[in-house]
Protein backbone atom coordinates (compact mmCIF):
# COMPACT_ATOMS: atom_id res chain seq x y z
CA UNK A 1 0.00 0.00 0.00
CA UNK A 2 1.32 3.44 -0.93
CA UNK A 3 1.42 6.24 1.61
CA UNK A 4 2.40 9.91 2.02
CA UNK A 5 4.31 9.40 5.24
CA UNK A 6 7.66 10.63 3.94
CA UNK A 7 6.13 13.81 2.47
CA UNK A 8 4.10 14.57 5.59
CA UNK A 9 7.15 13.99 7.77
CA UNK A 10 9.32 16.21 5.56
CA UNK A 11 6.72 19.00 5.70
CA UNK A 12 7.07 19.00 9.47
CA UNK A 13 10.86 18.58 9.31
CA UNK A 14 10.70 15.47 11.43
CA UNK A 15 13.31 12.74 11.19
CA UNK A 16 12.21 9.10 11.13
CA UNK A 17 13.27 8.90 14.78
CA UNK A 18 11.14 11.98 15.64
CA UNK A 19 8.08 10.34 14.13
CA UNK A 20 8.93 6.99 15.73
CA UNK A 21 9.11 8.68 19.16
CA UNK A 22 5.73 10.34 18.59
CA UNK A 23 4.20 6.98 17.62
CA UNK A 24 6.04 5.01 20.32
CA UNK A 25 7.43 2.59 17.73
CA UNK A 26 10.95 1.86 16.44
CA UNK A 27 12.69 3.84 13.71
CA UNK A 28 12.72 0.59 11.73
CA UNK A 29 8.91 0.54 11.79
CA UNK A 30 8.68 4.05 10.36
CA UNK A 31 11.24 3.17 7.70
CA UNK A 32 9.40 -0.05 6.76
CA UNK A 33 6.03 1.73 6.48
CA UNK A 34 7.49 4.65 4.49
CA UNK A 35 9.19 2.34 2.00
CA UNK A 36 6.05 0.22 1.60
CA UNK A 37 7.70 -2.89 3.03
CA UNK A 38 5.17 -3.11 5.82
CA UNK A 39 1.51 -2.11 6.07
CA UNK A 40 0.62 -1.04 9.62
CA UNK A 41 -2.22 -2.55 11.60
CA UNK A 42 -5.43 -0.51 11.86
CA UNK A 43 -4.64 0.71 15.43
CA UNK A 44 -1.19 1.93 14.32
CA UNK A 45 -2.66 3.52 11.19
CA UNK A 46 -5.07 5.46 13.44
CA UNK A 47 -2.16 6.55 15.66
CA UNK A 48 -0.28 7.77 12.57
CA UNK A 49 -3.38 9.66 11.42
CA UNK A 50 -3.73 11.23 14.89
CA UNK A 51 -0.09 12.37 14.93
CA UNK A 52 -0.56 14.18 11.61
CA UNK A 53 -4.11 15.31 12.49
CA UNK A 54 -5.38 13.76 9.26
CA UNK A 55 -7.60 10.85 8.33
CA UNK A 56 -6.18 7.45 7.41
CA UNK A 57 -7.35 7.96 3.81
CA UNK A 58 -5.31 11.18 3.64
CA UNK A 59 -2.13 9.25 4.44
CA UNK A 60 -2.59 5.76 2.99
CA UNK A 61 -3.50 5.43 -0.67
CA UNK A 62 -5.25 2.47 -2.15
CA UNK A 63 -3.32 0.45 -4.73
CA UNK A 64 -4.89 1.37 -8.15
CA UNK A 65 -4.84 -2.31 -9.23
CA UNK A 66 -6.52 -3.35 -6.01
CA UNK A 67 -9.13 -0.63 -6.46
CA UNK A 68 -9.78 -1.66 -10.07
CA UNK A 69 -10.28 -5.27 -8.99
CA UNK A 70 -13.09 -4.14 -6.68
CA UNK B 1 18.92 -3.98 20.22
CA UNK B 2 21.64 -2.66 22.54
CA UNK B 3 20.47 0.91 21.87
CA UNK B 4 16.94 -0.12 22.86
CA UNK B 5 17.97 -1.34 26.30
CA UNK B 6 17.58 2.02 27.99
CA UNK B 7 13.99 2.58 26.90
CA UNK B 8 12.66 -0.91 26.32
CA UNK B 9 11.94 -3.08 29.37
CA UNK B 10 11.13 -6.08 27.15
CA UNK B 11 14.64 -5.95 25.65
CA UNK B 12 16.17 -5.78 29.14
CA UNK B 13 14.03 -8.72 30.28
CA UNK B 14 15.08 -10.70 27.19
CA UNK B 15 18.78 -10.24 27.89
CA UNK B 16 18.39 -10.96 31.61
CA UNK B 17 16.43 -14.15 30.92
CA UNK B 18 18.92 -15.22 28.26
CA UNK B 19 21.86 -14.64 30.60
CA UNK B 20 20.11 -16.63 33.36
CA UNK B 21 19.40 -19.54 30.98
CA UNK B 22 23.02 -19.52 29.82
CA UNK B 23 24.29 -19.63 33.41
CA UNK B 24 21.98 -22.61 34.17
CA UNK B 25 23.04 -24.33 30.92
CA UNK B 26 26.77 -23.91 31.49
CA UNK B 27 26.49 -24.70 35.22
CA UNK B 28 24.54 -27.91 34.64
CA UNK B 29 26.86 -28.94 31.82
CA UNK B 30 29.87 -28.39 34.05
CA UNK B 31 28.17 -30.27 36.91
CA UNK B 32 27.26 -33.21 34.65
CA UNK B 33 30.83 -33.47 33.37
CA UNK B 34 32.23 -33.57 36.91
CA UNK B 35 29.56 -35.57 38.75
CA UNK B 36 28.55 -38.08 36.05
CA UNK B 37 31.64 -38.39 33.88
CA UNK B 38 34.39 -38.00 36.50
CA UNK B 39 32.76 -39.11 39.77
CA UNK B 40 30.40 -41.77 38.43
CA UNK B 41 27.07 -40.37 39.69
CA UNK B 42 24.34 -42.84 38.72
CA UNK B 43 20.64 -43.60 39.12
CA UNK B 44 17.82 -41.07 39.14
CA UNK B 45 19.95 -38.04 40.18
CA UNK B 46 22.24 -38.68 37.21
CA UNK B 47 19.27 -38.83 34.82
CA UNK B 48 17.90 -35.57 36.22
CA UNK B 49 21.29 -33.84 36.00
CA UNK B 50 21.88 -35.13 32.46
CA UNK B 51 18.50 -33.71 31.38
CA UNK B 52 19.06 -30.20 32.79
CA UNK B 53 21.35 -28.88 30.00
CA UNK B 54 18.77 -30.03 27.44
CA UNK B 55 15.94 -28.45 29.39
CA UNK B 56 17.87 -25.18 29.27
CA UNK B 57 17.05 -25.14 25.56
CA UNK B 58 13.35 -25.19 26.49
CA UNK B 59 14.08 -21.97 28.36
CA UNK B 60 15.59 -20.46 25.20
CA UNK B 61 12.43 -21.17 23.19
CA UNK B 62 10.25 -19.81 26.00
CA UNK B 63 12.42 -16.66 26.23
CA UNK B 64 12.14 -16.10 22.48
CA UNK B 65 8.37 -16.64 22.61
CA UNK B 66 8.08 -14.14 25.49
CA UNK B 67 10.11 -11.61 23.47
CA UNK B 68 7.55 -11.88 20.67
CA UNK B 69 4.60 -11.64 23.06
CA UNK B 70 6.00 -8.75 25.10
CA UNK B 71 7.33 -6.67 22.18
CA UNK B 72 5.01 -3.66 21.79
CA UNK B 73 6.29 -2.72 18.34
CA UNK B 74 4.27 -4.73 15.81
CA UNK B 75 6.89 -4.48 13.06
CA UNK B 76 9.67 -5.74 15.34
CA UNK B 77 7.36 -8.61 16.32
CA UNK B 78 7.11 -9.48 12.63
CA UNK B 79 10.91 -9.46 12.33
CA UNK B 80 11.27 -11.76 15.36
CA UNK B 81 8.66 -14.18 13.98
CA UNK B 82 10.50 -14.28 10.64
CA UNK B 83 13.77 -14.95 12.47
CA UNK B 84 12.13 -17.81 14.38
CA UNK B 85 10.69 -19.30 11.20
CA UNK B 86 14.08 -19.19 9.45
CA UNK B 87 15.73 -20.79 12.50
CA UNK B 88 13.08 -23.51 12.80
CA UNK B 89 13.18 -24.31 9.09
CA UNK B 90 16.95 -24.47 9.09
CA UNK B 91 17.25 -26.68 12.19
CA UNK B 92 14.47 -29.12 11.27
CA UNK B 93 15.66 -29.40 7.67
CA UNK B 94 19.22 -30.07 8.83
CA UNK B 95 17.96 -32.71 11.29
CA UNK B 96 15.83 -34.43 8.64
CA UNK B 97 18.54 -34.39 5.95
CA UNK B 98 21.23 -35.65 8.32
CA UNK B 99 18.87 -38.30 9.72
CA UNK B 100 18.34 -39.77 6.26
CA UNK B 101 22.05 -39.49 5.46
CA UNK B 102 22.80 -41.48 8.62
CA UNK B 103 20.20 -44.07 7.64
CA UNK B 104 21.40 -44.65 4.08
CA UNK B 105 24.99 -43.45 3.92
CA UNK B 106 28.19 -43.99 5.94
CA UNK B 107 28.24 -40.54 7.56
CA UNK B 108 29.27 -39.84 11.18
CA UNK B 109 26.56 -39.74 13.85
CA UNK B 110 25.56 -36.27 15.02
CA UNK B 111 24.36 -36.00 18.63
CA UNK B 112 20.76 -34.75 18.87
CA UNK B 113 21.67 -31.75 21.02
CA UNK B 114 23.24 -30.13 17.97
CA UNK B 115 19.82 -29.56 16.33
CA UNK B 116 18.59 -26.96 18.87
CA UNK B 117 22.08 -25.50 18.76
CA UNK B 118 21.60 -25.07 15.01
CA UNK B 119 18.25 -23.37 15.80
CA UNK B 120 20.15 -20.76 17.85
CA UNK B 121 22.54 -20.30 14.92
CA UNK B 122 19.45 -20.01 12.70
CA UNK B 123 18.24 -17.02 14.74
CA UNK B 124 21.40 -15.25 13.56
CA UNK B 125 20.75 -16.37 9.97
CA UNK B 126 17.18 -15.06 10.35
CA UNK B 127 18.52 -11.66 11.39
CA UNK B 128 20.67 -11.59 8.24
CA UNK B 129 17.63 -12.64 6.17
CA UNK B 130 15.64 -9.74 7.66
CA UNK B 131 18.45 -7.30 6.90
CA UNK B 132 18.84 -8.55 3.31
CA UNK B 133 15.11 -8.55 2.50
CA UNK B 134 14.03 -5.47 4.49
CA UNK B 135 17.15 -3.28 4.24
CA UNK B 136 17.58 -0.70 7.00
CA UNK B 137 14.13 -1.57 8.38
CA UNK B 138 15.22 -5.18 8.90
CA UNK B 139 17.80 -4.43 11.58
CA UNK B 140 16.67 -5.82 14.91
CA UNK B 141 18.78 -8.21 16.99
Amino acid sequence: MKNRLRVLRAERQWSQQDLADRLDVSRQSVNAIETGKYDPSLPLAFRIADVFALTIEDIFLRDPEEQAAQ
Amino acid sequence: MIADLKRKPEARRYLLRMATAMVIYLGSLFAAEILIEDRGLSGAPAYVLAAVPGLSFAALFWIFARLIVEERDEFLRLLYVRQGMVATGLALTAAAVWGFLETYMPVPHVEAFWWPTIWCFGIGVGAIYNKVTMGVAGECM
